[in-house]
């Protein structure tokens, strides 16, 4: 499409959100407007598209203004004046509107046409050493904050933290919480030194159990799984916060440093919005799909050249 | 669309400690009320279909885009008005996953 009309004047953005899916060929949430435009470079040396990309604020004021919608999309007139609008990305639509607005073009380009570069998820060491824990049907992910002064280091590893609807509801359930290694950051666990180790600190009122824990530590020097952990939880009213501190050792693929970290997160035992349901992809790249609340596959990139 | 256990919460926030007072047993019930509407308004919101959630919350057709800043790919920040031009625009929500 932008083949097309990007001679005839229109322009094309793709505005980065919120990953829908996390997990998903192992990217995980970034946590700064840094990392968020590490994924935007990321996303065009996967893609090969020469799209202009813009980020959403870190508070997803974009994402929210369409309705937190994973691929909604718009066409604006000069005056920037809506004059088209779905909630999902559609090429053929798309055209539709353009030739009504600008006008239509001779031999239009298909897909097929087009030669992009296209690579493959990062490699990182190797993965499936560690056995995958398996969430409860309906997970959805929880709202997390990284208390970014407790720590001198990126977010090397992440937490990812689910809970189930009822949980959400009624405050006693099952979570998950799962230290996802950035891909983007190309570091794996150091096996040679302690094993990730979490604590969780709590107001009265909130039982969550266990309150602490160590990850696993396969005899493997190096690897990159998840540590992951189910935890029960039972609070008197639903919504509470937690503070959840985690310490670990960080090493980058190249051997170039080795490091301790110890981090921090606020976490709310309430559903975060602005992610949909992760969808974990197992080392040898197949997809593992859960039951979960609603209907849909995960939509990649809409490519509009 | 999942349907949980909604009338729960305010079944169990109902049922009175034999010990309790009356207006104890109302302000149970008054905060539980108000806690089952809050939580029940959350979770609604979320779990209310796609298109209903675009429907409401997005620019209308005739509208402007919203008066809000984006970052360029640069990180610096930009009113999403500023787009505008002498040209058309298609702008696309995405991500890596």
């Amino acid at each position: 499409m932008k083949l097309d009309y990007q001679p005839k004047g229109v322009e094309f953005f793709y505005i980065y959100k919120p990953l829908a899916h996390p997990e998903y060929n192992n990217y995980v949430s970034p946590f700064t407007i840094q990392e968020r435009l590490m994924h935007i470079m990321e996303a065009k040396r996967r893609l090969g598209s020469s799209i202009t990309w813009l980020a959403d604020t870190m508070d997803n004021k974009y994402h929210q203004a369409m309705g937190q919608t994973p691929n909604s999309e718009l066409v604006v007139d000069p005056d920037g004046v809506v004059v088209a609008r779905r909630a999902w990305s559609s090429p053929s639509e798309l055209r539709k509107d353009l030739e009504r607005f600008v006008g239509p073009v001779d031999n239009p380009t298909k897909v097929s046409d087009l030669d992009l570069p296209q690579q493959p998820p990062i490699g990182t060491v190797a993965k499936g050493i560690v056995e995958r824990v398996e969430r409860p049907d309906g997970s959805l992910p929880m709202m997390i904050e990284p208390i970014m002064e407790t720590s001198r280091t990126p977010f090397y590893a992440k937490l990812r933290a689910e809970g189930t609807p009822e949980l959400y509801q009624t405050g006693r359930g099952t979570m998950y919480i799962g230290f996802h290694l950035d891909p983007l950051y190309r570091v794996h666990w150091n096996n040679e030194a302690p094993a990730l180790q979490y604590e969780i600190t709590a107001a009265e009122g909130v039982t969550i159990s266990p309150a602490k824990g160590t990850g696993a530590h396969p005899e493997e020097k190096a690897d990159a799984d998840p540590r992951e952990f189910l935890l029960e939880v039972d609070v008197d009213k639903p919504g509470q916060d937690f503070n959840l501190m985690v310490k670990y050792y960080a090493c980058d693929d190249a051997l170039t440093f080795c490091v301790p970290v110890k981090q921090e997160y606020q976490v709310t035992l309430a559903r975060d919005t602005s992610h949909d349901w992760s969808i974990t992809t197992n080392a040898d790249g197949t997809i593992n799909r859960r039951r979960r609340p609603g209907q849909g596959r995960p939509r990649p990139l809409n490519q509009n050249d | 669309m999942e349907q949980g256990p909604d009338s729960v919460y305010i079944t169990q926030m109902a049922v009175p400690n034999h010990k309790a007072s009356t207006s104890r047993i109302k302000a149970g019930l008054l905060v539980g009320l108000l806690l089952y509407l809050g939580s029940n308004t959350a979770f609604s919101q979320a779990r209310q279909p796609l298109m209903e959630r675009f429907e409401s919350n997005a620019p209308q057709i005739g509208e402007l885009l919203p008066d809000i800043a984006i970052h360029d790919d640069l990180g610096n920040l930009v009113n999403i008005r500023e787009l505008a031009n002498e040209n058309y625009k298609v702008l696309v929500l995405g991500c890596l996953t």
